[in-house]
């Protein structure tokens, strides 16, 4: 069964009107964390989350409901809208359907809004004055600066060195919203500093940024830290997509033979995937899980399952999850993004009990599926994007070799017009290859194995 | 009663961080952020959603953000900020 010509799906579906908390319903799941020894700031004890987020996190509840408020703002762009991709399955030559959920219809062009927008919304109510995080190819930025200027709060973003000097629109997108934009490592932070004292040419890595933003927000009077993934709450945001998406199947009669997403450390992955193990589990038709990270950043796929920090100076409390360890910095080289050392502890212990799938993906591989997908479709997806959709070609293709049909769905989380640098160096023969990412993650994984992890 | 509700307090501390301790022993100036306690800001907010449970109320986000909360004495505080509150 088809949808209309445009491939759209028809509606009507709504917003969801609760997030969807996987956690709940997880039998075995506890969440764990252990403290780090930690000097209290100037201000003593911070609590960066306000309190109706940690409720969320830590909620046994397995809806929890939107306010009105973030509702509305979601209905601005929400439901986005699910796509048949005929012209890539004729491409193909697959008998696989394939679908997308296209996230980079969002004002911000990716999912990072749908939890940028509510956590907003609620450190607003809690009183702050602005936040501060970290990004790595700045998507997340992007969307924090978005709902910082929809909810008047401040704004500073610590941004991946590497990725500020190879997306510097991205820099202006955030300083438009009124965010300020520091390249990190930087020398305004005593965490920036050591970093760069040790290695001055240091490309920067997500946990480095998330180390001097929680450097910040201990010190400034009326700033918060916020997180862009990993958090429970940011995934539980984040379900609004799978959420849709589980209709939007129903509605055309088709079932999600395997959901696949790119994997940085879990939000756009939980945000498709989680809906739909709960479908799965409800209904007994299985669905396969696929998160597609890079070769350069293999957590799931290589890393170690074990407690570890989620920045690089180890200032934040341990969780247990796949990792390649909090110092792991992935190569400058490698221009495709989801650059953080952890995946979410959530989707570590999924992945470890076997209820997620992981595969990994080069990144001229990855770049290759990029363009073709931007040729087939005229969607230029983020090259973050590209994982996911690398991982459903090689999967339509294995379709047409076995004849063997298969729905999936894949989440498209951003477009990638702001990664038109990067996919110049790929046109023109320029991206680095693969080798010496992976030489990085070798060294990774022997310094955890020197560690004893 | 404020002094019910400190004994209270206490006793949730003492159970939620699994204190040696007993909570008769927990003076209000005990600083939050050093041993025994040695809080840091996630366990601040388990501590809180503990209490909230514990006096069957709901702590306002913006009062445990504006709290000036180091030692014992400005949690059982915040509590009873929190009941009087409720009660008005």
């Amino acid at each position: 069964m088809t949808g209309p010509a445009t491939g759209a799906a028809p509606g009507p579906v709504t917003v969801p009107t609760h997030w969807y908390n996987v956690v709940a319903e997880l039998a075995g799941y506890v969440a764990e964390e252990r403290r780090p020894a930690l000097q209290p700031g100037r201000h003593g004890i911070r609590p960066q989350l306000p309190l109706s987020i940690y409720r969320q996190s830590v909620s046994d509840e397995p809806f929890i409901e939107i306010p009105a408020a973030v509702r509305a703002e979601y209905e601005r762009w929400r439901p986005t809208p699910l796509v048949r991709a005929h012209r890539l399955e004729r491409l193909l030559g697959t008998p696989a359907r394939i679908y997308y959920k296209c996230e980079a219809a969002s004002p911000s062009g990716s999912h990072k809004l749908n939890s940028a927008i509510a956590q907003a919304y609620y450190y607003k109510k809690a009183g702050i004055r602005g936040l501060v995080t970290g990004t790595g190819a700045g998507q997340w930025g992007t969307a924090l600066s978005m709902a910082c200027a929809a909810y008047d709060l401040e704004l500073t973003v610590y941004m991946v060195r590497c990725s500020y000097e190879q997306k510097p629109q991205r820099r202006v997108l955030m300083e438009l919203n009124g965010a300020r934009v520091l390249p990190s490592p930087s020398t305004t932070t005593e965490a920036g500093r050591s970093i760069l004292a040790a290695d001055p040419d240091c490309p920067g890595s997500l946990s480095v940024a998330s180390s001097e933003a929680h450097e910040i927000a201990q010190e400034g009077d009326g700033i918060r830290y916020s997180a862009g993934s990993g958090d429970n709450h940011v995934l539980l945001h984040q379900t609004v997509i799978g959420q849709e998406a589980v209709a939007q199947m129903a509605a055309l009669g088709e079932h999600a033979d395997t959901v696949v997403a790119a994997l940085g450390a879990g939000s756009n992955f939980a945000g498709i995937a989680m809906p739909f193990h709960r479908q799965s589990r409800l209904t007994g038709r299985p669905t396969r899980l696929v998160a597609v990270e890079p070769t350069s950043c293999p957590k799931l796929t290589r890393g170690v399952y074990a407690w570890d920090h989620h920045d690089a100076l180890g200032n934040t409390p341990m969780s247990k999850m796949y990792t390649l360890g909090h110092t792991f910095i992935p190569s400058p080289i490698h221009a495709g993004g989801l650059r953080y050392h952890g995946a979410a502890p959530v989707i570590s212990w999924m992945y470890r009990e076997g209820l997620i799938d992981a595969v990994a993906c080069g990144q001229h591989q990855v770049f290759e599926a990029g363009v073709t997908f931007a040729r087939a479709e005229q969607l230029i997806p983020a090259p973050e994007s590209a994982h996911a959709i690398a991982h459903v070609i090689d999967r339509a293709i294995r379709a047409r070799e076995t004849g063997t049909p298969e729905t999936i769905l894949f989440n498209l989380s951003g477009h990638g017009l702001m990664d038109l640098g990067s996919y110049d160096k790929y046109l023109n023969g320029l991206l680095e290859s693969d080798a010496a990412a992976e030489a990085e993650v070798e060294q990774a994984l022997s310094r955890l194995a020197t560690a004893g992890v | 009663m404020t002094e019910h509700i400190s004994t209270r307090v206490k006793q949730v501390l003492v159970d939620i961080l699994d204190i040696d301790m007993d909570a008769a022993e927990i003076d209000d100036g005990i600083p939050l952020y050093s041993t025994p306690i040695s809080l840091d800001s996630l366990t601040l907010l388990r501590l809180i959603a503990a209490l909230e449970k514990a006096f069957d109320c709901e702590i306002d986000d913006e009062a445990v953000m504006t709290a000036d909360l180091v030692d014992v004495a400005s949690l059982v505080e915040l509590v009873l900020g929190q009941l009087s509150a409720s009660l008005t």
